[in-house]
């Protein structure tokens, strides 16, 4: 039994390399060649590439949350023990789950192209050619699935106790926290794979050429980058707020009352109520124990039902080719309707349309669109973020207009144009071949770039 | 006494599709039937789209029909796909073998997943590797060799598990001339050692010189089936090639003088 088991394990070595190559490809978008090229040149580049990114991503999870730590000791001030249970509870509430929920987005924001080619079943093709069971290809595909997030897994799964132990030195409570983090891991794998499907869908998908799925292509690529993005921003409010937010709950007469309802939450907060249950058993309420145990099950059973409903997913993957199957009455194609038409467009025109198009096919490009924006907001919130200590509003609202002009005069054009740049290396394949002016190239560029520009200022204008 | 490799009877298979937001319904096989015999060389041919591609997938049970019977060694390929599917060899239009990988890896993996004997197999990848010129390509990843290569090494991967049946879907798409003498004469030996052969081409010299039987297809039909004799006789060609008996029986050989006089008028308006 154990030989079979790392049997599939090593043979899903093989998979998975195969899924992360597809993974980078579609990434890279039109930028395939060069990758390629690095892996002419370097057989082993690939599996480099996979360590790397795994080991860095590992680390990402397990030290990313610890920066708001150190760049906001207050939060150090606050998990100082205090006599009160009911205050301890509430402050340990809040602030851990906030670190349970930058996990698992950075587990997701790691993860999402790996589970997304993954879910597509490209890699599965060519083994359902081969005589493998369906039973054994199941087996083969969690192998697959859990060697492409091993670490990261783990990671997650060590990362809560390591920064309780660090911040409370509370042995019991850090194995707590330990037991907790597996099932907190497993919903966060169920998570990623929703998502993953949810990508694959509409990224790796060839039938439906309609307007409307190019439309919610780039809307999910947009929904994607911002909430990824975003949810870094909002954690790095909610850092800076923390002192207030939780003061509100730890002041307010009915502390207790809060922490029974938030205790009753199931995500984030029920698993990490019942572990602050073990920070002083006796003294814990026995209300607070009820709620808390409630809360925890409660995270239990969706972890359960989530768990559920991914392995019916993962096994759709490694089913026959995918079809679409509709009840709305279908026809055949008339030769007669089909109209072949031309529009006539100036070369620049044509351009920036082809360099709007591509943004929203592959990711890579439309980061290197959407980057710079969000880069520029990103930098003149942490910069702006110090300037809360300067007590006179007027000297407040001027620095921050001229960090603002700043970084918007500056990072985002460089980083435009450096986007734009490598858009266009990118299309080399297919431009090399046309007759382009490369004044014509740069035509497009500029104004391409001075409406990205423009929107921006106009949205700080406000 | 003739042995049935292959049985197809009245296989029907439709995809839909949704295109401008309307949903479009291909018959891409529309009531097929073939046998194809042990000891056979079988082609099918067909212009593009006619539905050789999706009638091999139907045989390996990659697809499931909308109606019909297969049996293939006697076996309903979507049920007992894996018995199928331990007897084939099976080349995809595109190559579908794991690119990242590199062929020394490849053969490693199948060699595990088919469990066959390590030794015999190396010598059998190496004899293929030789006669095929791509024994300097065996440590280079899969992706980043040219076309004709891939291809290559697709077909070894297919045939070291000494298959009864080969099912090759354009094997010849991208090889150079040698290769392909040394896939004919792969494919003739497979043939003479009881082997059957089914595979779809668009290369008629090939298909005249290998073929015994040949199938041609056209929008999901079978529009004619036999030896090339057969088929000059159901086209009324006598003495024609097989590119003229194809063309007349997928009904084609009139519109390609009138395409070709148009494209000349137009070009000379220009
Ligand atoms: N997954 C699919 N979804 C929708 N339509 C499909 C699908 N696969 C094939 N078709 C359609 O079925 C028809 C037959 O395709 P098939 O690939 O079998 O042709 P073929 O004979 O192999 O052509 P070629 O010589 O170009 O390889 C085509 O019209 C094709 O568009
Ligand atoms: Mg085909």
């Amino acid at each position: 039994m154990k030989n079979k088991l790392t049997e599939y394990y090593s043979m899903a070595k093989f998979i998975s390399r195969e899924v992360f190559y597809e993974a980078q490809m579609k990434q890279a978008g039109s930028r395939q060649a060069k990758f390629l090229e690095k892996c002419e040149k370097n057989k082993k580049y690939i599996g480099r590439m996979v360590l790397i990114l795994k080991i860095v991503s590992s680390f990402m999870i397990i030290l990313l949350p610890l920066i708001y730590l150190i760049s906001v000791p207050s939060v150090l001030d606050l998990l100082k023990p205090s006599g009160n249970i009911e205050i301890t509870a509430i402050t340990y509430g809040i602030v851990f789950s906030i670190f349970i929920i930058s996990y698992m987005t950075y587990l997701i924001l790691f993860g999402l192209y790996t589970i997304g080619a993954f879910m597509s079943g490209d890699s599965f093709n060519w083994l359902r050619t081969l005589p493998i069971s369906k039973k054994k290809l199941r087996k083969y595909a969690f192998m697959t699935l859990f060697r492409s997030i091993d670490l990261q897994l783990i990671s997650l799964c060590v990362a809560l106790p390591i920064l309780i132990m660090i911040l409370t030195q509370n042995v019991v409570l850090m194995l707590m926290s330990f037991l907790i983090s597996i099932p907190n891991a497993i919903l966060c794998l169920c998570v990623l794979i929703f998502l993953g499907e949810k990508i694959s869908r509409v990224i790796f998908s060839k039938e439906n050429t309609s307007k409307k799925s190019s439309r919610t292509k780039i809307l999910v690529f947009g929904l994607i980058i911002s909430v990824s993005i975003g949810m870094n921003l909002i954690l790095q409010f909610i850092f800076y707020g923390i002192e207030g937010f939780v003061s509100f709950f730890t002041l307010s007469p009915d502390t207790h009352v809060w922490n029974l309802i938030l205790s009753l939450i199931p995500y984030p907060f029920g698993p990490i109520y019942f572990i602050t249950l073990f920070i002083s058993p006796t003294n814990v309420p026995p209300l607070l124990i009820l709620t808390s145990t409630i809360g925890f099950l409660l995270f239990l059973g969706i972890t359960y039902v989530i768990g559920k409903k991914a392995l019916k997913s993962i096994k759709s993957v490694i089913g026959t080719e995918k079809e679409r199957k509709s009840r709305k009455s279908s026809q055949e194609l008339k030769l007669e309707e089909i109209n072949i038409k031309i529009k006539e467009s100036t070369t620049t025109i044509a351009y920036i349309k082809k360099d709007l198009t591509t943004a929203a096919r592959d990711p890579q490009s439309a980061m290197l669109l959407i980057m710079p924006i969000m880069i520029t907001i990103i930098m003149i919130l942490s910069f702006s973020s110090g300037l809360t200590e300067v007590s006179d509003l007027n000297i407040q609202l001027l620095s921050f207009l001229m960090i603002s002009l700043v970084m918007i005069s500056t990072i985002n054009p460089i980083m435009l144009v450096s986007g734009l740049m490598n858009m266009e290396e990118s299309g080399s394949t297919i431009t090399s071949a046309l007759p382009i002016l490369p004044r014509d190239q740069a035509k497009a560029k500029l104004i391409l770039m001075i409406l990205i520009h423009k929107q921006f200022l106009l949205l700080f204008q406000r | 006494m003739t042995e049935l490799i292959i049985e197809v009877q009245n296989l029907k298979k439709y995809f839909e599709q949704i295109i401008n937001d309307q949903n479009i319904q291909t018959k891409a096989v529309n009531n097929i039937s073939f046998n194809v015999n042990k000891g056979e060389i079988f082609g099918l041919l067909g212009p593009n789209g006619a539905g050789k591609t999706t009638t091999i997938k139907l045989l390996l049970g990659l697809l499931e029909p909308n109606d019909g019977n297969i049996r293939v060694f006697g076996l309903n390929p979507e049920r007992e796909d894996i018995k199928i599917k331990e007897e084939i060899g099976y080349v995809a239009e595109e190559p579908l073998i794991f690119r990242s990988l590199t062929p020394k890896d490849l053969f490693n993996f199948i060699s595990s997943i088919r469990k066959l004997d390590p030794l015999k197999t190396e010598k059998k990848v190496k004899e293929y590797l030789e006669s095929l010129d791509a024994i300097q390509y065996y440590e280079q990843i899969i992706d980043t060799l040219s076309h004709g290569n891939k291809q290559k090494i697709q077909i070894i991967s297919a045939i070291i598990h000494n298959p009864k049946l080969l099912i090759f879907d354009e094997p010849l798409a991208g090889l150079d001339a040698k290769s392909v003498k040394v896939l004919k004469e792969i494919l003739d030996l497979h043939k003479e050692n009881g082997g059957a052969v089914l595979f779809s081409t668009h290369i008629m010299k090939i298909a005249e010189e290998l073929c015994d039987r040949i199938g041609i297809i056209n929008k999901g039909k079978i529009v004619g089936i036999g030896t090339i004799e057969e088929l000059r006789k159901q086209s009324n060609k006598i003495g024609a090639s097989l590119e003229d008996v194809f063309l007349r029986l997928t009904e084609q050989d009139k519109s390609v003088m009138e395409i070709i006089k148009k494209l000349r008028a137009s070009f000379n308006n220009k």
